[in-house]
Parts: structure tokens; sequence; C-alpha cells
């Protein structure tokens, strides 16, 4: 079955930095997709490359089959790819349905067709529904998202990316700065997604948090995919050896002692 | 959508606690414990109708500039140009309709107007037209303004509205001076000083006397409401609001923050110049004095006393409503007692510092980290 991401030979470079070299990334229908790497390893520039904020240099990316360019963050947003930011794109003063809803307000005519009011009730009711969908507890859609803990925050942050129809959900490190107990929940809401006919791409320096929720993990080391590997089938060790370069090094040691 | 699950999440989660009382109410709070202090201190005159009909048509043209400089707060920016373009545009009111008035006055006795049977220069018909063209002219000199500030800031990207507004202010000023060569220009037509002067007569007393509202103070109720309903119910409202909670969670999500910013300071702009409509309509003249300056503060000082965070994000039409009323009844009511001008800036200045203060508290109660 053709997979519902397909990047291929993904190559981009700035000024005399070389940021991906020849990067190859699959992601299948309802997959939880593992991306680690150290810093600078290219896991950013990679979905930037992904979302349309940077084009690549070189390299082709397919989405459902078709090959598509991504001029803007606006377009792979039209195919279904949402980036959930890892500073929280909410605005604080705004109640959660005003956050889901944000740049794609629910309106009603009023006054016989002169004016368009935000349908205040349509919008408190979907967005219930959906937090509902997605499992999330907030006791209120009315509650000022500021007032929200950091892990329902996130989670306001996914179920809004998820509002817009998203295929694809790209989360770049959604429990760094969350509590431990908040962590297991956002766990959760990734493993969740599945269930509603969505992949997820998570980058995440946790590794623990990575074995936990992710089919498949990929590992980038100085702008090349040195690994893609089943979850089921590698260890913690060995995901953090390919990360460090560690195993490469300690092959290399290897032979030159025989 | 299946109905149970959502009303199970529903329910709105209000706490009736002492705290959550006194930041919704706490302003309106104020205001009535200022008119019952004042109401004892000043038994006969603060609550007479002739006062609060005074205080009503005083406020008229800081209640302006004090919604256009709400709208502005919103955004976490600031206007400084708002009381340098109400002047201005005051001049521009006064100025316009001399010359037009001028022009046709002598265009008509030349002959030509007269032989072809034309209204006279002192009828209704042509003052009325003179006014609706001298108003249109001055609400665009707002307008522009605003467009301009806006600009400023985000096509030039200038650092902060800060700059931008303060080059206006000075801008507005001088034109507002060379225009006037630097002395009034008095007497408007009617149409013109209705807004400023005009009184409603609501119904007679028994002793004959007329109970009048001034017209300016049904206008800027009509503002209030008419702005309140975009702030709440409109899109570009909520708009607003986000931009000013987080503008990269706006730009994210797909809001195009300088448009919404362009807006808002035309806005001001254009309220300024409704503003110099009561202003001339007021005093029946176009003052230069009106450009002086000093009005901007008094506008920024009613919005921040009435509860909008300079952070930018909060704050409602009508604390900011409270606000021009707390700041015109302090005013007001020293006056009454006999308090000097200086002590009453000296409240004022302590009062404002203490609204600012009780925002940073509230921030730091109502966020969570």
């Amino acid at each position: 079955m053709e997979p519902l991401v397909r990047m291929e030979k993904i190559s981009k470079s700035f000024g005399p930095v070389q940021a991906l070299r020849q990067v190859d990334l699959t992601l299948h229908r309802r997959e939880i997709l593992g991306l680690v790497g150290d810093n600078g390893a290219g896991k950013s520039t990679l979905m930037k490359v992904l979302t349309g904020v940077y084009q690549p240099d070189e390299g082709e990316i397919y989405f459902n089959g078709r090959r598509m360019r991504f001029y803007s963050p606006h377009d792979s947003r039209q195919a279904g790819i949402e980036m959930v930011y890892q500073d929280l794109a909410l605005a604080g003063n705004l109640h959660v349905a005003g956050n889901i809803f944000l740049g794609r307000e629910l309106t009603k005519k009023s006054l016989g067709g002169l004016i368009r009011f935000l349908d205040h009730k349509g919008m408190a009711r979907a967005a219930a529904s959906l937090l509902e969908r997605l499992k999330i507890e907030i006791q209120s859609v009315d509650l000022k998202v500021e007032t929200l803990s950091g892990g329902q925050r996130q989670a306001v942050a996914v179920a809004r990316s998820m509002g817009f129809n998203a295929r694809v959900v790209i989360m770049d490190e959604p429990t760094a700065a969350l509590a431990v107990k908040e962590v297991a929940k956002v766990l959760e809401l990734i493993k969740n997604l599945k269930e509603h006919d969505v992949s997820v791409i998570l980058i995440s320096h946790r590794m623990q948090d990575i074995f936990e929720v992710s089919d498949r993990i990929i590992v980038l080391r100085q702008g090349r995919k040195v690994g893609d590997l089943v979850r089921s089938q590698t260890t913690m060790d060995e995901v953090v050896a390919l990360i460090t370069g560690a195993q490469g090094e300690a092959m290399q040691a290897g032979m030159e002692a025989v | 959508m299946s109905t149970p699950t959502v009303a199970r999440a529903m329910p709105r989660a209000r706490r009736f606690s002492v705290g959550a009382v006194l930041d919704r109410f706490g302003i309106a709070l104020a205001l009535v414990l200022l008119m019952v202090i004042l109401t004892i201190l000043s038994p006969e005159y603060f609550l007479t109708r002739e006062n609060l009909t005074n205080v009503a048509a005083r406020i008229a043209f800081i209640a302006l500039l004090a919604l256009g400089e709400f709208l502005v707060i919103l955004t976490a920016g600031i206007d400084l140009s708002v009381g340098a373009v109400m002047g201005l545009a005051v001049i521009v009111l006064a100025w316009l309709s001399h010359r037009l008035y001028e022009w046709y006055a002598g265009w008509y006795y030349a002959g030509a107007g007269l032989a072809a049977g034309l209204p006279p220069p002192e009828g209704p018909v042509v003052l009325t037209t003179i006014s609706v063209l001298a108003i249109a002219a001055t609400l665009g000199t707002g307008l522009l303004c605003g467009l301009l500030n806006g600009w400023g800031f985000t096509r030039l990207r200038l650092p902060h509205p800060f700059i931008m507004t303060l080059g206006m202010l000075n801008i507005a000023r001088g034109v507002a001076f060379l225009i006037s060569g630097g002395s009034p220009i008095t007497g408007l037509p009617k149409a013109i000083r209705v807004f400023g002067a005009g009184n409603i007569r609501l119904f007679q007393f028994a002793s004959g006397e007329w109970f009048k509202i001034p017209i300016s103070f049904v206008v800027i109720l009509i503002f209030y409401f008419v702005f309140w309903v975009f702030l709440t119910q409109t899109q570009t409202g909520r708009h607003i609001y986000a931009v000013g909670g987080n503008p990269q969670a706006a730009l994210y999500a797909g809001v195009d923050v300088s448009r919404i910013l362009n807006k808002v300071y035309m806005l001001s702009g254009l309220l300024a110049g409704v503003a110099g409509i009561m202003y001339a309509g007021r005093i029946n003249s176009g003052t230069p004095k009106a450009a002086r300056g000093g009005d901007e503060l008094d506008a920024i000082a009613a919005v921040i006393i009435g509860g909008a965070s300079f952070f930018g994000g909060r704050g409602t039409v009508v604390g900011t409503f409270i606000g021009v009323l707390i700041l015109a009844f302090i005013r007001n009511g020293l006056n009454l007692l006999n308090v000097s001008v200086f002590w009453q800036e000296v409240a004022i200045g302590a009062i404002i510092i203490t609204a600012a203060f009780v925002d940073v508290l509230r921030l730091r109660t109502a966020r969570r980290e």
C-alpha cells in the first residue's frame, strides 16, 4: 500500500551548511513515527521541508501517492499536514473554544445577512464534542487557556490541529515542558489519534516517550538518515548509539583492533 | 455528535469566589463607591441633574479617544497621536466649512448661482451640504492619520507603535497650526454644532422644565455599543483579542496580523476624527489649542483605569467606559469640593498606578505556569 507521506532524497543546505543530505522518510496510514537525533541533526529542517516552510534543494515529496510541492505552511495544511508547535501557539487570553477555532471561526448571518456574527454556541458545542472524541479532559471550553495546565494546553493544541481535518500531525517536543503525570496523558492522546485515522510524526528527546508510542523510529545524524527501525525490533541502546554515532565508532574501533 | 456527551463537556465552570466577582465587577464597584463618596461629600451638587448632564456632555471627546486607544492597547500597542489627530480634525472641520462657505457665497453672489435660482449660501440646504462635506473630510483625515500610524508599524516596521504615533502627534499638531495659522476659526454651521452642543428633550417636568440629555452623550453610547458588538461578536473583534494575546499564535492560525493592526490604528484615527467633531461642536470653534496635546494621556489613563492590560489582549469596552466615567467624576467631584487642580492631577496619577498594579496582580493570579 502506498504510504501516506513519502519524502525522497531530500537535500537542503543553508549557505555552506548541509542540513539535510539525501534523506528518505515514509509515513504510513495510522502510524506513529518517532523522529530522533541530536540537536542540529536536521529533524526540524526536515519537518519544515514537509510543511512547506523551507523548499528542498533536491528531492520529492509524495502525499497520498501524488507528487506535491508545498510552497508555504498554508499549502501543506490544505493537504492535511498540521504542525503542533513546540512553543504552544495558543492565545492564553482566549478560551479553549476560541483557540480551537482561531482563524476559522464559525459565523452566522445576522440582521438579514447584512453582517456575520460569531456563532459562540456552535463553536462551544463543536469544541466540546471534539475534546470528547479525543478523550481530552477539560472541565469547560469556556476556560481561558492560560488557566490550564501545560498538558491540557498541549491537548488543546492537538485538538486544534485535529479540527482542521488533519491526516498528519507533526509534534515537536510535545512533552518537553510537562510534569510527569501530564506526560502520560499526552502520550495517551497521541496513541488515540491513530483511532481517528491520523498519522503522527513525533520529535522528542525523551527516548522513553518515543519507545512508548512509536511504531517506527527514524534516526537522523548530521543531516543523514542513519536508522529506520521498527520499534519492536530494536532497543533504546541501539537507537541512542545511532543518535550519537557511537555505533559507527565502536565498529570502527573494533575493526582497528583486528 | 451525540447530545449527552456534549451536555457533559459543556457545563460552565464559573467560580463564585470573591476574587472572581472582584475581577469581573471590580471596576464597576469602584465607580459606584466613588459616586457614593462624592454624594456624601457634596450632597447638594453632585447628584443633581445639572451636574450629571454637565459631566455627560464633557466626557464625549475623551470617551471617543479612549475607545480608539482601548482598541490599540488591546493589541499591546499605544497610540500617542489621538489628541493631536483630534486637534487636526477640529481645524480641518472648521477651516473647510469656512472655505466651502466662502467659495459658494463668492460664486453665488458673483451672479452665477443667484441668476440660476440656486439656494442661497445662508440657507439650510447649502449649510447642511457644507457640514456633510466637512464632516466627511474630517473623518477622512482621522482615518488617514490612523492608516499611516498602522503602516509605520506594519510596513516600515518601526520597532514600536510608540515611535510612529509620537511622530504622528507632532505632524498632526504641526499641520493643525499651519492650516489655522495659530488662531481659532470661530463659527460653525448648526448641523455640526448639534453633535457637540445639542440636547435631546426627553420629557417635560411639571415645572415646565425639560429633561434633556446631550446628543454627544447619546452619540458615545451608540459608538460604545457598536464597538462592544464589534469586539465580542465578530471575527475581526476576536482576532484583535488574539493578536493582543499572542501575535505568533494568531499568525500560525492564519490571522492576517498586519491587517488587524492596520485596522485597529485606522479605527483609532477615525474615532479621533469623531472626537474632533464633538470638540469643535461644543465650543463652536476650530481652535488649534485642541491639538496642543495631553488629551491622549487622559485617554490612556481612562483605558488603564478601566482595567485593560498594557500587555494586550485583556479589557472590555464596558470597562473602558467606566474608566472614562471614573476619570470624569474624580475631576468633577474634586472641582465641586474645591480641591486644587494640582491635587487632582496627583490623585489621578495615583489611581492610574493603582489600576495598573491591580492588573499585574490579576495576571499573576490568573496565569498558571
